[in-house]
């Protein structure tokens, strides 16, 4: 069943996404994006539950965050091999459905960012690994929290219809 | 696990290495977290005849319910142990650094962290997700602390947060601070020298837990107001400034969304030393990169104080850094730049060897280190301006000149051996009555209030110029600050200049007092809240509100969706009451505080006020600390808080102690 879903998608092209674009110029480090992050999709406030990572470079005063770029070629989406990832139609996120993740980390390692940009991580839950990523707060009226939430204006959400 | 709180402290004496854990939840909510939780142990803990260089000194860096959260400004930490440089003995008090240490240790699964004893040799600690180590830290020591923070990261990994002494902490410089990140500090009370005494050099922190919010929806709905009422930052400076801070401006502590004075320099060319500089600017940086203040105490009715502030030439942020990187409150040199030039008018032009060329950031520069390693007449200077001032022989001074000499140390020092702040004297202007409200903040605390009293004095920035400040942030109306101390007090009055009416005077400053406990235990910036006036995008907005209230509940809306326990602005204030008595308290216990202590402050405040001459004599001195007790419930022969004070305030025990 999993091998058929996988050739399956591998002959789709996928819809393309929204995604969330950063200008590291005007981050701050504060990391209200982190926690508004876990937060809202974990019920706590904790930078390493959240779907964005702001790097913070030391004796250099920069920031940047980083998150998932949504790529229209998701190596992330067709590594994976229970279908856990999927896309979300509104939206187009690439988002990981946790009751189907085995926790295999295939996604992190198919990721063309990772590992240097933290952006496919996992949580353990009852001894075991669950993957999570950024899915564009698709079941969120507002759109991403991280956007609504930034104070400098350094995130901003470009939907599907207008990415080049 | 409780909501907000960890639930847990963490206790190391490092003398036999012992380590073990505290339940939070014995403090808490009753004394809050950060000020008001390290008080609460020190009272239990400390006891009293301990110096601040005995291994029995304790030091307690303690976070708040809303530490690690996204509460606006909620970055911040408190760290309280017994100062060195208190004057003329050492007693407890507190001294809060932002930056990003503090929510790290939450995340690392503690709220607080309590440390006694004295290391063998040199230690650092190594807080990782819940375990501790004590580390060999021989190759740290005598190390800045930027490559003391830089070689931490290199060890266990670049998100790792240090907090970490300096050269003169490690020399115990009465003004060495712990440092943290590029220019965070503990920087008044003199702790980088507690905990160089105790042989720490360093605590590396790394945690990857979070705090439970009880309430998660509706904390982020919290937060999200709160977001919007403090985004153009402090209330009154930043009254009129627009909502998003510009590119430049790198804030200091986590969770802040505000636009704020501190900014960051990026790559700044230096001058003395070579290569680029990457620093933050606080308002005591600049002192030494563009002036800060520079009018002079210039009265006809003093002839003998004429002090100019702070110096400030090109090159000033090389010096700011080397300050840093060396581990040195740069607040201390408000103090050292008018003393000094008083030595220069009376034509004292070297002390011992060292030129005294003021006005170069060269002399800064070198004075600095000798200061830092007490080399040469650093060694006294590391004592501080007051301490410096009993040994003018050893500094070879022609006799005549100490009387004045020591006159203006305590000028600029008036009370508890720290700097001048807020009292409309040495360093800022504060016309009448903002001055009045400073005053008996420093009366009764235990250090340089100001870090905790921003709000009562910035009004200062609103004055209209027929107050004496020439060059006010917004045009406000006086009548619409008289307004808004109505609404937010009762009487509108309190906020004209002189000391009538002084029942509703000294009852705004106490209020002041209990919210300062309360921000100081939340943990939440000074400058930020409460929110007793709003900000404004524009003065057109300012001109169409109908009053400048801003919410004072604001603390208040954070901690309830957070910790998930309903306690109101009142609840939080009778927590702050709380605090502060207990302060009072140890200090009774203690360091025998009375009401002759309260009165250190008079004598400066009998000089004229900076701008409008105004100023003090002892009967109405007398009058309004005898209304403060009243007010407080202390008795007003002694100081002390009343039994039935402490019983209301749920202290029997401490009543038990003080009055057996």
């Amino acid at each position: 069943m999993a091998g058929n879903t996988l050739e399956i998608k591998k002959e789709t092209k996928p819809q393309r996404s929204g995604v969330i674009v950063v200008n590291k110029d005007l981050c701050s480090g504060c990391g209200i994006c982190e926690l508004a992050c876990s937060l809202y999709h974990e019920g706590q406030c904790n930078p390493s539950l959240s779907r964005i990572d702001v790097e913070k470079i030391f004796l250099s005063l920069e920031f940047e965050p980083h998150v998932c770029i949504q790529c229209d070629w998701p190596s992330c989406y067709f590594e994976c091999p229970t279908g856990a990832i999927k896309i979300d139609p509104k939206t187009g996120a690439r988002y990981i459905d946790e009751d189907d993740c085995v926790g295999c980390g295939k996604c992190a390692e198919a990721c063309p960012l990772m590992p240097k940009s933290e952006i496919i991580r996992y949580k353990t839950y009852e001894k075991k690994k669950i993957y999570f990523k950024c899915d564009l707060c698709k079941d969120r009226e507002e759109g991403p929290v991280c956007v609504e939430m930034c104070p400098r204006n350094a995130l901003s959400f470009v939907p599907m219809e207008n990415r080049r | 696990m409780p909501y907000g709180w960890i639930g847990k402290i963490l206790r190391i004496d490092l003398t036999n290495k012992d380590i073990s854990v505290i339940d939070t939840m014995k403090y808490a909510p009753q004394f809050i977290g950060g000020r008001g939780i390290s008080i609460k142990i020190a009272w239990d803990e400390l006891k009293p005849g301990v110096g601040p260089y005995d291994p029995e000194n304790i030091m307690i860096f303690m976070t708040g319910p809303l530490t690690g959260t996204l509460a606006p400004t909620s970055g911040r930490g408190m760290i309280s142990s017994i100062s060195p440089r208190v004057y003329p003995d050492p007693w407890f008090t507190r001294s809060n650094v932002g930056g990003y240490w503090a929510p790290e240790l939450k995340y690392a699964g503690f709220d607080g962290l309590i440390i006694v004893g004295k290391a063998e040799t040199p230690v650092y600690l190594w807080i990782n997700d819940g375990h501790v180590e004590i580390k060999d830290a021989k190759e740290l020591w005598g190390k800045g602390t930027l490559a003391t923070q830089k070689i931490l990261k290199d060890i266990h990994g670049e998100k790792v947060q240090s907090l970490c002494i300096g050269p003169a902490g490690e020399n115990l410089v009465l003004f060495s601070t712990i440092q943290h990140n590029l220019s965070n500090a503990s920087g008044q009370a003199g702790f980088g020298g507690v905990m160089g005494s105790k042989n720490l050099k360093a605590i590396a922190i790394r945690g990857t837990g979070g705090v439970e919010i009880a309430d998660p929806s509706g904390f982020m709905e919290a937060c999200k107001y709160v977001e919007n009422l403090v985004k153009n930052g402090p209330n009154f400076v930043y009254m009129l400034a627009p909502k998003v801070a510009p590119p430049d401006r790198i804030n200091c502590s986590a969770a802040c969304p505000c636009n704020c004075e501190p900014r960051a320099k990026r790559n700044v060319p230096a001058k003395i030393s070579s290569g680029f500089l990457t620093m933050m600017e606080h308002c005591l940086d600049p002192m030494f990169s563009w002036g800060w203040e520079r009018t002079e105490y210039n009265r006809e009715d003093v002839p003998e104080i004429k002090t100019k502030a702070t110096p400030g030439f090109d090159g000033g942020i090389d010096v700011q850094c080397l300050n840093e990187d060396l581990g040195l409150s740069g607040w201390e040199y408000v103090n050292f730049y008018p003393w000094f030039e008083v030595f220069v008018r009376n034509g004292v032009k070297e002390l011992k060897g060292l030129k005294l060329d003021i006005d170069s950031p060269k002399f800064w520069y070198d004075f600095i280190r000798m200061v830092a390693n007490r080399e040469g007449v650093g060694d006294i200077f590391a004592d501080s301006v007051i301490r410096a001032s009993e040994r003018l022989k050893d500094l070879r001074v022609p006799e005549e000149l100490w009387d004045e000499l020591k006159r203006v140390a305590h000028f600029i020092q008036p009370a508890y051996g720290f700097p001048s702040h807020r009292l409309g004297r040495a360093a800022e202007s504060q016309p009448s009555p903002i001055w009045i409200f400073s005053m008996l903040h420093w009366a009764f605390d235990t250090r340089d209030p100001m870090s905790s009293h921003h709000q009562s004095s910035f009004i200062e920035y609103i004055f209209p110029p027929h107050h004496g400040v020439p060059n006010p942030v917004a045009n406000v109306p006086f009548k619409k600050i008289k307004t808004t101390y109505e609404k937010l007090f009762g009487n509108g009055d309190i906020i004209e200049p002189g000391f009538e009416p002084m029942d509703e005077k000294v009852k705004c400053a106490i209020w002041h007092q209990h919210r300062s406990c309360i921000k100081d235990s939340l943990l939440l910036c000074d400058w930020v809240f409460p929110r007793t006036f709003a900000s404004f995008g524009s003065q057109e907005e300012l001109d169409k509100a109908t009053d400048l209230v801003g919410d004072i509940d604001a603390e208040s809306k954070l901690f309830i969706p957070a910790t998930g326990i309903e306690m109101s602005s009142k609840d939080l204030e009778k927590a702050g009451e709380r605090i502060y008595n207990l302060e009072r308290a140890l200090h009774i216990r203690n360091y025998n505080r009375n009401r002759k202590v309260d009165e250190t402050i008079e004598w400066v405040c009998e000089l004229p006020e900076k701008t409008d001459g105004t100023k003090l004599d002892k009967d109405i001195f007398n009058k309004l600390i005898d209304t403060y007790y009243k007010f407080r419930g202390w008795n007003k022969t002694n100081a002390w808080p009343t039994k039935d004070k402490l019983k209301e305030l749920g202290l029997e025990d401490v009543a038990r102690v003080i009055y057996r």
